[in-house]
């Protein structure tokens, strides 16, 4: 039995009158990449949104696996404020590119690893030892990430005057630079072509190497999920109305239905 | 070729140091306005303009930490300049009762500019904790009435004058001292920029959620952010209240921090270079208007006052915005600000 890295146990979440995810359950295993599927307005972003805090479930609780002095437990992140559960090892990506844009590209990576500075306000004003070697420290890891990623040419460039490729790759080189241990990707290969798609799925599946990730991803692109994902959830209207292997899946009426609507027989 | 200059730089590492250089011009300027001074080849008044001046650049440059860097939006800020300078003054004149002259006054007036500054952060501090944790402009709201409600609040504190305000400030504010804060003022909120808590700043700027959501803890920043430029607006402001050696309610009303908000746009919003530029430029400007519109009255048949200021003012804030959208600078620094090991990634503009 593998271990379970990330656990939703019976999330709903209303807004308003409006339920948006209802009775949600997910046993994440670790270094699996799972994906999340369904048509417009399903839920799915909404269940990213509550893993990463944005919002708070109305009903039921988040767990996350951390590890002390050598013993992991499932910590409950359900209240946790967003920055806190970035600490915790789970960083996103956003369904359209949220990159700061009049900021350098080195910049957009360094604000990711600000949080593991160790340096107080004092060290900063008086530019002592300390601070030097914090800061180079996180320029160094910064630029080997940069490398990695194909972008240390642009390392000075505003991340505004990027090609879209560009800012995707950064995007999610900014999640890494989290340190995290669970990867949540929304629509990654939105806007792609099938080339640029290719590519991507490639990556992901090195990054889940390199980083010793657990991946799980939103997807529409049905090629892309199929071909990536070890285990699929499909929602509709904030329920789930399937599971299992790309291929139980494919072939389940209810994802048919919801994706093509109900044959008529007539 | 380029090896050689390489070498070259090395020789010279002191020449090359930009704190060096930012430090000698800052002892160069002193020197040539203090000797002037000393020989009485300066003009008394317009050595008074050149400290107010000054003193605008630290008011300029810490509303610009608030407002230009960290994207929120505070027009209080003489307000926080009000604590400042009244919680020294009345250390300074009613509690301490100092003679104008002497080490050991000094040392006392030193002691309550630095106070001022912090009765200042910890006002904002107050004033920030509850009102930053939300988005939107909800700082604007609050820090406006807050402004009012601190000069009404003097108002009625009979212990320092109310309405009358506090006369007979000792004029403790020399140039040297002005010079002195306002060169550490402007080193400190550099080295605040240039360095991760700058970063987080910058980013709560231009996306809080995705800053949120990269883990920096946006509220932590931003009351850390509108505090430290709650703390030099007091010291501005304890170092004018010396300097013009009276205060009173009104000169800390919301006009005056228009005024420096003024300079904050007009010079660049997210850069230190422009809030110098204009603080020292505008004040002098205001200063040449008020002379040249008395010349213009003798000359012209009809009365021409000084509140045609004002006018001009209004004109040149509209024609930034409409030709220079992003202020003189833009984000761009000077050189010598920016620090060497972030050359690359800052945009320079002189």
């Amino acid at each position: 039995m593998q271990n379970t890295v990330l656990k939703i146990d019976h999330v709903t979440h209303y807004f308003g009158g409006l339920r948006a995810v209802s009775d949600f359950n997910m046993e994440l295993p670790e270094g699996a990449i799972w994906g999340l599927i369904g048509p417009n307005g399903a839920g799915k972003t909404t269940i990213f949104n509550l893993i990463t805090g944005v919002y708070i479930p109305t009903k039921g609780k988040i767990y996350f696996r951390q590890e002390r002095k050598g013993e992991f437990y499932m910590e409950d992140i359900t209240r946790y404020k967003p920055h806190t559960i970035v600490s915790k090892g789970i960083a996103r990506t956003f369904q359209n590119l949220r990159i700061f844009p009049n900021l350098t590209v080195l910049d957009n990576i360094r604000i990711a690893e600000h949080f593991r500075v160790k340096y107080s306000l004092y060290d900063a004003v008086m530019r002592n030892k300390k601070f030097k070697e914090e800061e180079e420290k996180i320029k160094e890891e910064a630029m080997n990430l940069l490398k990695l990623f194909n972008l240390h040419s642009r390392t000075y460039a505003l991340a505004k005057g990027l090609p879209y490729g560009e800012l995707r790759r950064l995007e999610i080189a900014r999640a890494l630079a989290t340190h995290p241990k669970l990867l949540l990707l929304d629509e990654p290969a939105a806007g792609m072509n099938p080339k640029e798609t290719q590519e991507l799925m490639d990556m992901i599946l090195w990054i889940r190497k390199e980083f010793n990730l657990t991946i799980f991803l939103i997807e529409h692109h049905m090629k892309f999920v199929m071909g990536i994902c070890e285990h699929i959830k499909v929602m509709d209207f904030g329920e789930t109305i399937a599971e299992g292997t790309p291929q139980e899946v494919s072939n389940n009426p209810r994802v048919i239905e919801a994706y093509l609507g109900r044959k008529k027989y007539a | 070729m380029k090896a050689k200059e390489t070498v070259q730089d090395k020789k010279i590492p002191l020449f090359k140091k930009r704190d060096f250089q930012l430090l000698v011009g800052t002892v160069i300027f002193w020197a040539i306005f203090y000797t002037l001074t000393k020989f009485g080849m300066m003009n008394l008044y317009w050595m008074h303009i050149i400290n107010v001046s000054l003193i605008y650049v630290i008011l300029t440059t810490s509303l610009n930490l608030i407002n230009g860097f960290s994207g929120q939006f505070s027009i209080g800020h003489m307000g926080f300049a009000a604590v400042g300078a009244y919680t020294s003054a009345t250390l300074t004149t009613i509690v301490w009762n100092l003679p104008s002259h002497g080490v050991g006054p000094f040392s006392l007036f030193i002691l309550s500019v630095i106070l001022g500054g912090i009765a200042a952060a910890f006002i904002g501090f107050l004033i920030g904790l509850p009102t930053l944790r939300l988005r939107g402009d909800y700082l604007a709201i609050v820090t406006l009435a807050f402004g009012e409600i601190i000069r009404v609040t003097i108002n009625s504190i009979k212990f320092v004058g109310g309405p009358r305000g506090i006369p007979g400030i000792p004029r403790f504010s020399s140039f040297t001292v002005i010079v002195i804060f306002t060169f550490l003022s402007i080193i400190v909120l550099r080295n605040i920029i240039y360095s991760s808590i700058g970063r987080a700043l910058l980013s709560i700027r231009e996306d809080e959620v995705a800053s949120e959501l990269v883990g920096v803890h946006t509220t932590y920043y931003k009351v850390l952010g509108f505090t430290v430029g709650a703390f030099f607006a007091g010291i501005g402001g304890a170092l004018l209240a010396h300097l013009i050696q009276y205060i009173n309610p009104l000169q800390f009303g919301f006009m005056a921090t228009i005024y420096v908000l003024i300079m904050v746009y007009i010079g660049g919003v997210g850069s230190l270079s422009g809030s110098i530029v204009a603080a020292i430029g505008i004040t002098f400007l205001s200063e040449g208007l008020r002379l040249g519109l008395d010349k213009l009255d003798q000359v012209t048949p009809f009365h021409v006052g000084p509140e045609w200021r004002m006018v001009i003012f209004s004109v040149l804030l509209v024609a930034t915005m409409l030709y220079k959208t992003n202020g003189l600078m833009g984000d761009m620094e000077f050189k010598v600000l920016i620090p060497e090991e972030e050359d690359e990634n800052a945009k320079h503009g002189a």
